[in-house]
């Protein structure tokens, strides 16, 4: 067929041995690892050696929708939003394939999601919602709590 | 086969923890006055908190406001203006409760400009006397 064989393909591997077949259009948007199938190196198989097939997969849904221009921009909204209706490591996980590869962004979604959950709670509150013990001692906690309080402002309502 | 152990391993996994890297990258998108809560969530996200601000993008500065009342007894409120998070937050330490004494002063952490005195005596709200910005150390 005429049109696949315009479609350059590029195949990445994964850390647990899946590979994905991807179309160089998609694949573009991985700035980190663009070199490689640009320097001519058809054929050939990328290993991503730190990312493993489950979040590789989402990746690449991600991208593979974003390359495409016939979507149109609220649906592209939407699939954005449920993109990042995942569990917490699951997300991290993304965070940290999408900062290995350099995707803007990807980047920028998933770190927003995530720093908009941390924007306006107090240590306490972080600390539960993403399960972190607390490793303050009692006077280190005294400590943080006068500096927070020394520098911590009442936030105006409107002004 | 392969696919019931891949899950066994995700499962496993279940109590993430936030890497440094992950984090920092996190921290970026974060406004500044929300990384104050940020710093005292663990002695790690301290020291993330630190780096993030060391070298990812600089937070914008604050625009600093002092108001201070045209009548008795003068009060003074002093008032921040963070453009990440576009809030206006009120800062009550260290308080400030007469304007006279505030000329110029210099530290690491806060610079600011002389007075800027503004007539309009009449006021009722108060004027603003003082325009600072603070920057990031």
């Amino acid at each position: 067929m005429s049109s696949t064989e315009a479609k350059k393909m590029v195949v990445l591997k994964s850390f647990d041995g899946v590979t994905f077949e991807v179309e160089e259009s998609v694949a573009v948007q991985f700035e980190s690892i663009r070199h490689m199938f640009e320097d001519n190196l058809a054929g050939s198989v990328i290993p991503l050696s730190n990312i493993k097939s489950e979040i590789l997969s989402k990746v690449i849904d991600y991208c593979k929708r974003h390359a495409d221009d016939t979507t149109d921009e609220e649906d592209l909204k939407a699939f954005d939003a449920d993109f990042v209706k995942v569990e917490h490591g699951t997300l991290f996980d993304i965070i940290r394939a999408a900062n290995y590869l350099n995707i803007k962004s990807l980047l920028d979604l998933t770190c927003q999601t995530v720093a908009d959950m941390i924007k306006g709670k107090t240590p306490a509150e972080i600390r539960e919602l993403f399960n972190i013990s607390d490793e303050f001692t009692p006077e280190e906690e005294e400590e943080a709590s006068i500096i927070t309080r020394f520098i911590y402002m009442d936030r105006y309502a409107d002004c | 086969m392969a696919t019931t152990e891949l899950q066994e391993i995700s499962h496993g996994e279940q109590e993430v923890e936030i890497h440094g890297d992950v984090l920092e990258a996190i921290l970026s998108y974060v406004p500044l006055i929300d990384l104050v809560p940020a710093s005292n969530v663990s002695k790690s996200w301290r020291s993330v908190v630190a780096s993030s601000l060391r070298h990812l993008k600089k937070p914008k500065p604050w625009l600093i406001l002092y108001k201070q009342a045209t009548r008795l007894p003068y009060a003074a409120t002093t008032l921040a203006y963070d453009p990440c998070s576009n809030r206006w937050i009120k800062i009550s330490k260290p308080s400030m409760n007469f304007n006279s004494a505030l000329k110029s002063s210099q530290s690491n952490f806060l610079y600011m400009l002389p007075i800027v005195s503004l007539g309009g005596g009449g006021a009722s709200g108060g004027a603003v006397v003082a325009v600072a910005v603070v920057a990031a150390a």
